[in-house]
């Protein structure tokens, strides 16, 4: 139990926070449009695999690092706390990049993750559909066996980032006749395939980040399935359970980055003729909100533990994303509480509302308790 | 970081388990003692690890005062300590007493003092001319007032101090005494929420009602699965704080208001989440899970309430200014 960074992480953290003290935008330079954010995010991330600080314990053959696992986190957690541009590809970076290094061919790594690392292609996840949500095992969308590949066709929601992707990590059933969870099978759909077509959503923060997407008789070759063929669920379920747990230490350095901004703000406020800050109970409500994300970074480390030291990260990854959600809707909540509702920061409007998508996104709450009560309770099912 | 626990330790919890599992409840504390439970070599990690096990055991001993004791002052082996740093009628301010100490003389009252009759030695904050310190008094040399408690297991006391004169004054860290106490009396409650959630998850999945087990409907298995969620989440903050504490990180002390506040809270709320599944039966006198809830109050209101820690942790934001940690 070691609460301090080792030597080389300590070497990796003092680099990053060179080069974040050099190099990071002020966010005011991001530009407002998307397309102009995007290509600004594209460079920042080009930049930051260029200086070694994306896909640090990724394979050096595959444009990575090869450092240990521990790596990466370190440097998420500094780029969170310093309030850095997000990174372009999160989804190939955290989902589907994973999937591929765990489940994929030699030539589909080759072919896919180095330009995840750099940026150059932006991935997305065809999970969701209008009819498969929390019952993700559902879903309609079919893939036709054809010469040299898949005829796919359905629909998919809430696709992160879909208008602007280059690849989808897409779910699709290949074996109809087969147990729902057993006939599904994880398909790479190149987004500029005929018969793809992609409509921005507009979100209650009033961005436009993901979009529905409709495939109508797509082909995708044979050499782009992931794994066998009925993999698709396991493979899926294994990288997101995965993901809460990797990324919940990033977000944590992101939320007290957050909270800390917020402290800000509320010394500056004043109430009664004072700054706010000196009110007992809005500096009680600020320490409630400030315990939830400590906790949250004390859980997300131990369960994390197995996993830094070799093992595995299993169903308890399920409770760092339910203290997650807690810990951001909190912070969102308690920003609108003491700063009041009446001409509020942007930012926080932002962060309030985008909150409430925490306990939905990544598995709904209540999915995250039926994991919680079948995998590490072992209580009968419903 | 890293807060895996290391085998050496993994054998320490198991093994104090078993220790507890087969030592009469008159034998237990010295045979803690005999087994090394306060030896200087131990850290906070391995102390919280033990005051887990009492607290699933629900053992009544002087170890969670005991422990942080020893650990923060210099006290001679086997000594069971009690460690005073409330008062009444005030906010707890260990670092503030009210209790003074004047020409060599102690005065003043403590409040809600595990064991306070029982064990050797109280370990009293006071303010002397040169700032706050920790006097030790024999415990047979002053005027104790049983009080009225959740768990009269902890037998505790109010201590009057009326011209006391200490066996020795130490320039020890109250602070710091104060938040490796609170910290171990978390885990102490964590260790009772842990074993009244798992009698909770047991009885949920034999009870039957409506021809099912109880435990298969959707209230009750998000209910369970919250519990196990405080249950957990507050150990993994007990732990921290006491690494935290054992590797003289900055801000340890604040981690240890984190771990108390949050984990009084949760322990709570495990309680009486438990207390929900088991139904009426939990409200029979002959049920233990009464006797997990009363401890857990019981050491939650111990070294500060979530709400002291709380208010605590809102006026350091005003000191330290934005960045805390």
């Amino acid at each position: 139990m070691d609460l301090a960074l080792g030597p080389e992480e300590e070497r990796l953290q003092a680099g990053v926070r060179a080069f974040l003290a050099e190099r990071c935008p002020d966010p005011k330079e991001i530009p407002g449009d998307m397309d102009g954010r995007i290509a600004f995010l594209r460079e920042w991330q080009a930049e930051l695999h260029a200086a070694g600080f994306v896909g640090c314990a990724w394979p050096t053959e595959f444009g990575g690092g090869g450092l240990p696992t521990a790596a990466q986190i370190v440097v998420d957690e500094e780029l969170a706390a310093a309030g850095a541009p997000e990174l372009v590809s999160v989804v190939g970076l955290d989902v589907l990049g994973p999937a591929i290094l765990a489940y994929g061919t030699d030539a589909q790594k080759r072919r896919y993750l180095r330009s995840i690392l750099s940026g150059e292609e932006i991935w997305c996840q065809g999970f969701s559909e209008p009819e498969a949500g929390s019952d993700l095992a559902s879903l309609r969308t079919r893939a036709v066996e054809c010469e040299g590949g898949y005829l796919v066709s359905g629909q998919k929601t809430w696709v992160s980032w879909g208008q602007f992707a280059r690849w989808c990590g897409l779910l699709a059933r290949t074996d109809p006749e087969a147990p729902p969870h057993k006939g599904i099978s994880l398909l790479v759909v190149d987004m500029r395939s005929p018969g793809v077509e992609v409509r921005p959503m507009v979100q209650i923060t009033g961005h436009a980040e993901f979009s529905e997407l409709f495939l109508d008789d797509v082909f995708v070759p044979r050499g782009d399935l992931l794994g066998s063929p009925g993999d698709g669920w396991a493979i899926a379920m294994h990288v997101v359970s995965h993901e809460r747990g990797t990324a919940a230490l990033p977000r944590q350095a992101m939320l007290r980055a957050w909270f800390d901004r917020l402290v800000t703000d509320v010394a500056a406020a004043s109430c009664e003729g004072r700054s706010a800050l000196e009110d007992d109970g809005v500096r009680t409500s600020l320490a409630r909100a400030l315990i939830e994300i400590e906790v949250l970074r004390h859980h997300a480390a131990r369960t994390m533990s197995p996993f830094l030291n070799g093992g595995a990260v299993g169903p308890e990854s399920s409770s760092v994303k339910l203290l997650m959600a807690q810990a951001e809707q909190t912070l969102g909540s308690t920003a609108l509480e003491v700063l009041g509702e009446a001409d509020l920061d942007p930012f926080w409007q932002e962060r309030y509302l985008y909150s409430r998508a925490a306990s939905v996104y990544g598995g709904a709450q209540q999915i995250q308790r039926n994991i919680i009560a079948d995998r590490v309770l072992a209580l009968a099912k419903e | 970081m890293d807060l895996a626990l290391s085998d050496e330790q993994e054998w320490l919890a198991e093994t104090v388990e078993e220790l507890v599992e087969r030592e009469p409840p008159a034998r237990l504390w010295q045979a803690l003692v005999d087994f090394g439970a306060l030896a200087s070599e131990l850290g906070l990690v391995e102390r919280v690890l033990i005051a887990r096990q009492l607290g699933a055991a629900l053992a009544a001993v002087p170890y969670v005062d005991s422990a942080a004791a020893h650990y923060v002052l210099d006290l001679v082996d086997e000594t069971s300590t009690a460690i005073c740093l409330a008062e009444p009628g005030r906010r707890f301010a260990p670092t503030e007493p009210a209790t003074s100490l004047v020409a060599g003389r102690l005065d003043g009252e403590k409040a809600g003092v595990p064991f306070a009759a029982t064990v050797d030695l109280l370990a009293v904050s006071a303010l002397g001319p040169h700032g706050v310190v920790v006097a030790l008094v024999p415990a047979a040399s002053v005027e104790l007032v049983a009080e009225h408690t959740l768990d009269s297991s902890l037998e505790p006391r109010a201590v009057v101090l009326d011209g006391v004169e200490p066996a020795a004054v130490l320039d020890g860290d109250v602070e710091r005494l104060a938040a490796a106490a609170g910290v171990l009396a978390t885990a102490e409650a964590v260790g009772a929420a842990a074993r009244v959630f798992e009698l909770a998850r047991e009885y949920a999945s034999q009870r039957r009602q409506f021809g099912r087990t109880i435990g298969s409907f959707q209230a009750l298995r998000h209910l369970l699965a919250d519990l196990y969620v405080k249950t957990e989440s507050s150990w993994s903050s007990v732990l921290y704080a006491a690494a935290a504490l054992d590797q003289e990180q900055p801000g340890s002390v604040r981690d240890a208001s984190v771990a108390k506040a949050y984990g009084v809270r949760a322990t709570l709320d495990v309680a009486h989440g438990a207390l929900q599944v088991f139904g009426g039966i939990a409200f029979t006198a002959e049920h233990p899970a009464h006797r997990y809830l009363r401890r857990i109050v019981t050491r939650g209101a111990q070294f500060g309430c979530a709400g002291d820690h709380e208010r605590k942790l809102g006026r350091s934001l005003v000191r330290s200014g934005a960045r805390a940690s």
